[in-house]
């Protein structure tokens, strides 16, 4: 797994989640959270699933803990460019129903506005 | 003339004298180290092997005792382990600050040195004495290294019967740091050996007391479930749940709620091993307290959910639960973000109609939307977890819902929960189960 954080406009970070997002990977995608987001005060966050190829339950779960820290901070949190194998597992569990999910960079932005 | 010769002959004799007397000097000081280092590889327990060295360096230099001070890398102190003579024990714990006294000199400079007379010199440090009351005359000092390293110093106290040192004792003294290094160095080494299988052991033992509580833990986990048989008006189950490692969380559940009702249950936890498996035994508890006669299925599932969620909470469960009437094989039943339930007829695999709702624990409060349907009597039900599907081969390929669902319609009827995962352990072969499994099957006669 691979993650890049950056800065977009109006205080906005893309978090961007590369390969496989499991039990395994899933503490540094909190680490980074937490350091390059949370302590940063940063809780407007949109995630570049583009290149995310799969993620269990445990993915989900820091998913999750984004979500439930991004409501509780008053910001904001959006899922974009989900692959059709990992929009499906999102649709299975559930997760669809409490995520604004997107296709595209432009669209979260454009729903984070 | 003749004087000359003679002058230049017996000059020729000294010289040669002198020589071969250089030479045997030599000779003896080669055996002195050679009997040395053959002497001090007899032992690499500590307290003899310094006793040794003392008692050794000692004698070849004819002196009434000397000690072994050697250096602590941590604090760059020197301290006293043992010293021979008539005061071995009262110098054993002396601890000598960085650079302080003759020893600290050596220490500091790397250099051998010849004290003629300590109390002239001004390095000198009366610590030890004043400790040990005996009186040191003069001394020779060398330092011990191995590879560039600082072991410590060797301290010879004394020449025997009110003598003086020669520099070429110094030179003796010197030349046998080496072979005392050496001993040191396996002193060390076999010390270090000592200290890891020492700590090895302690390791396994701690090892094997987390397995033993693992294993109870696994035996009471395996405790919870309901069996793996169950028969109930003209239903007929069974079930098998495998974890990926001692406990899981994984399970599954069923048990009668009266006469002609029966609630079954599938559920997999956000996690494995030992928080997964705590939470799934809150859920085992949960679900029967929250089954009761008369209500809803989905009532059920949101009274669960507000029991087990908070606002900080990431732990959840995807959970298909379901109250089944087994005189007429009606099914109500509810979906909390499971993997896909099948349903085999006449050949032919279909999935289970579903409101999918949101796993269990995610958030409180969520409405959960149950559906209804009659079972009919050919019908064969399977609830999997998603270790099923997900299980991996040594390619890294997943079994997969489609190969579940050709290898379920190749089974012999009545499909058994075991022969499905025994396909799944096939297919994954020597590669290392790395999520939970559970599988519960049932159909009406």
């Amino acid at each position: 797994m691979d993650i890049q954080v950056m800065s977009l406009e109006k205080d906005i970070t893309e978090i961007q989640v590369n390969g496989r997002l499991d039990g395994i990977t899933m503490p540094e995608l909190e680490q980074r959270l937490e350091v390059d987001c949370f302590r940063e005060q940063k809780f407007r966050l949109a995630f570049n699933l583009e290149k995310l190829d799969y993620i269990s339950s445990a993915g989900l779960r820091v998913m999750l803990l984004a979500l439930k820290k991004t409501t509780a901070m008053k910001g904001k949190l959006v899922l974009f460019g989900l692959n059709s194998s990992v929009h499906e597992i999102f649709k299975l569990s559930g997760f669809s129903s409490i995520y604004t999910i997107v296709s595209t960079r432009e669209e979260a932005l454009a729903t984070m506005q | 003339m003749w004087a000359i010769v003679c002058g230049l002959l017996l000059l020729l004799c000294i010289g040669a004298c002198f020589l071969l007397w250089r030479l045997r000097r030599k000779l003896t000081m080669n055996e002195t180290i050679l009997a040395m280092s053959l002497q001090l590889s007899s032992t690499v327990e500590r307290r003899q092997l310094l006793a040794l060295i003392m008692e050794k360096t000692t004698a070849a230099l004819g002196a009434e005792g000397s000690s072994i001070i050697l250096m602590d890398h941590e604090s760059g102190d020197l301290y006293f382990e043992v010293a021979t003579g008539n005061s071995a024990e009262e110098v054993k714990k002396i601890r000598l600050p960085a650079g302080e006294g003759i020893a600290g000199w050596v220490q500091i400079n790397g250099k051998a040195l010849l004290v003629p007379d300590v109390s002239k010199d001004f390095r000198w440090s009366n610590k030890v004495q004043n400790k040990t009351e005996v009186v040191t005359r003069n001394m020779l000092c060398a330092p011990i290294f191995s590879n560039g390293t600082l072991l410590g110093v060797i301290q010879v106290i004394n020449k025997k019967n009110n003598g003086r040192f020669k520099a070429l004792e110094l030179e003796l003294l010197e030349q046998l740091s080496a072979p005392i290094a050496m001993s040191l160095e396996n002193m060390m080494l076999y010390e270090a050996l000592r200290h890891s299988m020492e700590s090895l052991q302690q390791t396994t033992a701690a090892k094997e007391k987390i397995l033993s509580e693992m294993r109870l833990a696994s035996q009471i986990q395996a405790s919870l479930l309901p069996g793996e048989q169950f028969q109930h008006g003209r239903l007929s189950l069974n079930a098998k749940l495998l974890p990926a490692r001692e406990v899981g969380g994984d399970f599954y559940h069923f048990f009668e709620l009266d006469d002609e009702h029966i609630v079954i249950c599938l559920g997999d936890v956000s996690d494995k091993g030992m928080p997964a498996a705590l939470f799934m035994s809150s859920l085992m508890i949960w679900i029967r307290a929250k089954a009761q006669k008369g209500l809803n299925v989905s009532d059920m599932v949101y009274a669960i959910n507000n029991e087990i969620s908070s606002d900080d909470s990431t732990m959840f469960a995807t959970l298909f639960i379901a109250i089944i009437n087994t005189r007429t094989g009606l099914m109500q039943y509810c979906d909390a973000g499971h993997c896909p339930v099948l349903l085999l007829q006449n050949g032919q695999a279909a999935t289970l109609d579903v409101h999918k709702g949101l796993p269990i624990g995610v958030m409180p409060h969520m409405t959960y939307e149950a559906l209804e349907m009659q079972l009919p009597a050919n019908t064969t039900v399977v609830i999997y977890s998603d270790g099923i599907t997900e299980a991996e081969c040594a390619l890294g390929q997943m079994y997969g819902a489609e190969r579940l669902e050709c290898h379920l319609l190749a089974l012999k009827e009545p499909v058994q929960a075991s022969a499905i995962i025994e396909d799944v352990q096939r297919y994954a072969g020597s590669f290392p189960q790395s999520d939970d499994i559970a599988v519960l099957v049932f159909s009406m006669n």
